[in-house]
């Protein structure tokens, strides 16, 4: 491989690195003034775990991440068995245009057109008669749903169909061999892409901010009032919490991964 | 054939005069020289010490199985490895450190290696506008080589719209565009079906014998290497274990390992009870003699290894009356009769204990069937025709 | 008979699996652009929700009559804010896109080239910082580039500079971030389209006569024209709407229609004009869209 290819590689993933460490690090500076040192201190942890209002987003943004993941991750393989095993049929072009359109759909017009569509329905059905976390988990669950599908269909397609097949031969009907054969097989996947659409929702700011209502406020929307205001030391804090979080799944599913596949 | 490339001497009528023609054309005999090459991949040896001389204008063959080490050596000749130990010299230069894309000979990939963006047109004219051909003479070369593969109608399209065979010739177009000194062919046939392979063997030798090219073959197919190569070399492991001309590899193997490597084999386990000048007589399994004529001297009591090949063997009804001196005659029951069409397979278990397989040409037409499952029958060969290896 | 029954219970298996997925993108996703365009056409009122009803019931005449106000079209060509920030939009993701692509596809070949087994470990670096919070990402940024922030604090530390550069709230910073957020997006599918390239094309060119230059720009190159569209339309559409980036990192100096958007929503309570932005914006994306869809389905299919 030329030098030039790999030097820039390592200046990239330099920048992609180089402000989270930043921040990780300032995230133990006793100092209330951000970017000036003052001594190594974990007091910013221990506020964040004094702050209700923090605590509580935190739990909101929990629920709300595991109701979207689980039903993005339904529609999503839904979806991708439609695509790669239903072959051609009419409205295929529709369909597929539907569930990958949300991929690079701003997500202020995604916003606004459902938060738009909630006050709709509420005023000719009466439904959803408060907006919230049952809300945001719908439009979470949407724009997650298009993800799912990227991580779970090429799996899906790359899994040998005489499998299935198999197990249709020995007498298994489509969906026991859907459950006994397709989903263990492409199980790593489907973890993968539940991760994925829960951190899609639990980051979420602009879709959540316009579908939420009073009394639902996330983890994102709380952190964005606070630093459009200032820079706030325990955000640092709450973020280093974060990436850790995010760090060790990551590694467990990407071990689970491995081990799939060595299976 | 119309020939584009330089005039060669005119084509025989027969193969054998054809073979003859080529015979006499072979240039330098040192024209590739492999100069004790070794290739390592960290701790793994894919090529050790392998030296080896190819002529100019022949078509050599690199026959082994995969993992042998063939294709490390070809890719190391085309520029694509580099050579850990020794050298490579090709027509009086030392290859080493010469990128690929200055080195004077083409390889044709296994792959086929067709770029899918460009029609066969313009993966045939790569190579030229490379070099910097002049438009005008890139065209005419071009269409005179689609002409040579008989491709000239499907200039226009691209890869995917080509069948295999096809595709195959816009690969041997891409490389003899250029008029290389040497063609490496990467498993040539190996991605064709068998009937397409033959064809194409014939259509790769009179290319080869028009344009005076050398050939240099990769395959795993002994087949293949026995109707293609004037000589095969065969790898093992990372060695060259024999080179030769096909009749002198299959007639007279230098090892039991090639003798299996090329062909089939029915093989004993023996010990020499005398020899007597080339006649030796070796008793194996279950106490069967056999006699055997060996230009090597072996000592009495000696522990060896006896192999025949099935088609020197022939297979009679027991109670027929044919039985010429100077050859092995044992007797046994046919467990299996494998029908053909060309020729006819059998196994026999023989009263000793051992399973021999036996091939036997169908020279009559004839729907009778002579010898069945179960019949007894009587297995013979001449003594020449057997082979003794050291155990 | 019994085949006609088969053939509509497999019908009716096949609709169990399409359907959830078919009318959920269709309710949540599809619809709601209508009620955009219909608030779009109604008219800001203070109340709530706040806009006018858009289908009146006369009484007098016993008819339902739908008011179409187009004034909130008027209004985004009367002031040139919104001109200016649809154009800056536009500007901005082209240029986010073009310095994308630029470091993304050395990045992604450099992947594609590295040995088998150590791919997927840079796969997922490349991967982790997309995996975690965007607003912290870009929060991340805000510490690194204002006044007293990391990048000043080394400088003048060097003595390269004596006074703070002005680095946050600038046109600069909005690039950084946005570049920083959207790279992962470029080098994926940079990544996917160079992996699949057979290697022995490029031999194959080398074999024939072409340096590695010739090599890349006549072989890799126009085989990963799919990556490169994709990778491009992944960041260029979603930063024409972008909202966090420009809130955090831009202040005055870049306008975008996200965040006018946001503002008009928000801040002035407008939502008919809201509304109307959105549909605009929607139309001019809709060839990107298209574009992103077309490359889609070719690959699925």
């Amino acid at each position: 491989m030329p030098r030039f290819l790999k030097i820039s590689l390592w200046i990239g993933m330099a920048f992609l690195y180089v402000p989270i460490f930043v921040l990780i690090i300032y995230s133990f500076n006793s100092s209330r003034r951000g970017s000036v040192w003052g001594g190594f201190s974990t007091h910013w942890y221990g506020e964040l775990f004094r702050d209700e209002k923090i605590l509580q987003a935190a739990w909101i943004s929990l629920k709300i991440g595991v109701y979207s993941a689980t039903g993005a991750t339904v529609l999503g393989v839904l979806a991708s068995v439609v695509l790669v095993r239903f072959g051609a049929f009419k409205g295929r072009r529709l369909f597929s245009s539907l569930v990958s359109a949300p991929l690079v759909m701003p997500e202020v017009i995604t916003g606004i057109s459902l938060l738009l569509l909630f006050i709709s329905a509420e005023q000719f059905l009466g439904w959803p008669a408060q907006r919230g976390i049952l809300t945001i988990t719908i439009a979470h669950i949407t724009f997650c749903t298009a993800f799912v599908i990227v991580v779970v269909q090429p799996r899906l397609a790359d899994m040998d169909s005489s499998l299935e097949e198999a197990s249709r031969d020995l007498g298994a009907g489509p969906a026991t061999t859907f459950c006994l054969v397709t989903l263990p097989i492409i199980a790593p996947a489907l973890m993968s892409a539940w991760l994925l659409a829960f951190i899609l929702s639990f980051d979420d700011l602009v879709i959540a901010s316009f579908t939420s209502g009073p009394g639902a406020t996330t983890l994102p929307m709380l952190i964005f009032s606070k630093i459009k205001i200032a820079v706030s030391p325990d955000v640092n804090a709450l973020a280093t919490l974060i990436i850790l979080t995010v760090g060790i799944a990551l590694t467990l599913v990407m071990l689970g991964l491995r081990k799939g596949r060595k299976q | 054939m119309p020939a584009s490339g330089p005039a060669f001497p005119v084509l025989g009528d027969t193969m054998e005069d054809a073979a003859q023609q080529a015979d006499v054309k072979l240039g330098q005999p040192d024209f590739i020289q492999f100069k004790d090459v070794t290739k390592k991949f960290g701790d793994f040896t894919a090529v050790q010490n392998v030296s080896l001389d190819i002529r100019e204008g022949e078509i050599f063959c690199l026959l082994g199985g995969s993992g042998s080490g063939k294709s490390t050596l070809l890719r190391m000749l085309a520029g694509f490895e580099t050579i850990t130990d020794g050298r490579i010299i090709l027509d009086g230069e030392d290859v080493a450190g010469v990128p690929p894309e200055r080195l004077p000979l083409n390889m044709m990939f296994q792959s086929y290696a067709l770029f899918p963006h460009m029609s066969v047109e313009r993966n045939v004219g790569y190579g030229l506008r490379r070099d910097g051909v002049p438009k005008a003479e890139i065209a005419t070369r071009v269409a005179e080589t689609l002409e040579l593969v008989k491709l000239t109608d499907f200039a226009k399209r691209k890869p995917s719209q080509l069948s295999g065979g096809q595709r195959q010739r816009v690969a041997l177009a891409r490389c003899i565009v250029k008029k290389p000194k040497v063609l490496l062919l990467d498993e040539p046939l190996g991605a064709l079906d068998k009937k397409l392979r033959e064809e194409t063997q014939q259509e790769l030798l009179n290319i080869q014998r028009t344009l005076g090219l050398t050939f240099i073959i990769v395959t795993h197919d002994q087949e293949e290497a026995m109707t293609m190569a004037d000589r095969i070399g065969v790898m093992n492991l990372g060695q060259i274990v024999q080179v030769g001309p096909p009749r002198e590899l299959y007639e007279q193997p230098n090892s039991l390992f090639i003798a299996d490597f090329v062909g089939a084999l029915n093989r004993f386990d023996g010990v020499v009870t005398s020899q007597v000048g080339e006649n030796a007589q070796v008793r194996v399994q279950n106490g069967m003699t056999l006699k055997i004529l060996s230009p090597y001297e072996f000592n009495e009591g000696e522990r060896v290894k006896v192999t025949a090949r099935p088609e020197k063997l022939s297979v009679f009804p027991a109670d027929s009356n044919e039985a010429p001196t100077a050859r092995n005659a044992l007797q046994g029951q046919v467990t299996f009769v494998g029908y053909m069409g060309d020729q006819t397979d059998y196994r026999v278990m023989l009263d000793g204990g051992v399973e021999v397989k036996i091939t036997e040409q169908n020279h009559h037409m004839s729907t009778k069937i002579a010898i069945r499952t179960g019949d007894k029958v009587r297995v013979d060969w001449p003594a020449r025709s057997t082979a003794l290896y050291s155990a | 008979m019994t085949a006609l029954l088969r053939k509509s219970r497999d019908r009716l298996g096949r609709g169990f699996v399409l359907l959830p997925p078919f009318l959920w993108m269709f309710l949540f996703f599809l619809v709601p652009f209508l009620f955009v365009l219909k608030i779009s056409f109604s008219e800001a009122i203070i109340a709530s929700p706040p806009f006018a009803p858009l289908f009146e019931y006369d009484p007098d005449e016993g008819v339902v009559r739908a008011v179409l106000r187009f004034f909130n079209y008027g209004y985004l060509i009367d002031d040139d804010l919104y001109l200016r920030a649809y154009l800056n939009s536009l500007k901005v993701a082209a240029v986010s896109t073009v310095i994308c692509l630029l470091i993304g596809y050395p990045m992604a070949l450099a992947i594609a080239r590295s040995p088998k087994a150590r791919q997927p470990l840079l796969l997922v670096l490349i991967m982790l910082p997309f995996w975690t919070s965007l607003l912290i990402r870009v929060y991340a940024w805000i510490g690194i580039l204002r006044q007293d922030g990391v990048v000043n604090n080394i400088l003048m530390g060097l003595g390269v500079i004596d006074e703070p550069l002005v680095l946050l709230q600038t046109v600069f910073a909005t690039y950084v971030g946005i570049v920083y957020a959207y790279l992962p997006f470029m080098i994926l599918p940079l990544y996917a389209v160079l992996e699949k390239q057979d290697t022995s094309l490029l031999e194959a060119a080398r074999d024939l006569g072409a340096r590695p230059i010739v090599t890349f720009m006549s072989v890799t190159l126009p085989l990963s024209t799919t990556g490169i569209i994709a990778g491009s339309m992944l960041v260029f559409i979603p930063v024409v709407g972008e909202f966090v980036i420009p809130a955090l990192l831009s202040g005055n100096s870049t306008l975008m229609i996200g965040k006018v958007l946001w503002t008009e929503f928000f801040s002035n309570r407008d939502w008919p004009v809201a509304s109307a932005v959105a549909i605009v914006m929607l139309v001019v994306l809709l060839i990107p869209i298209m574009i992103f869809q077309n490359q889609q389905s070719k690959e699925r299919n």
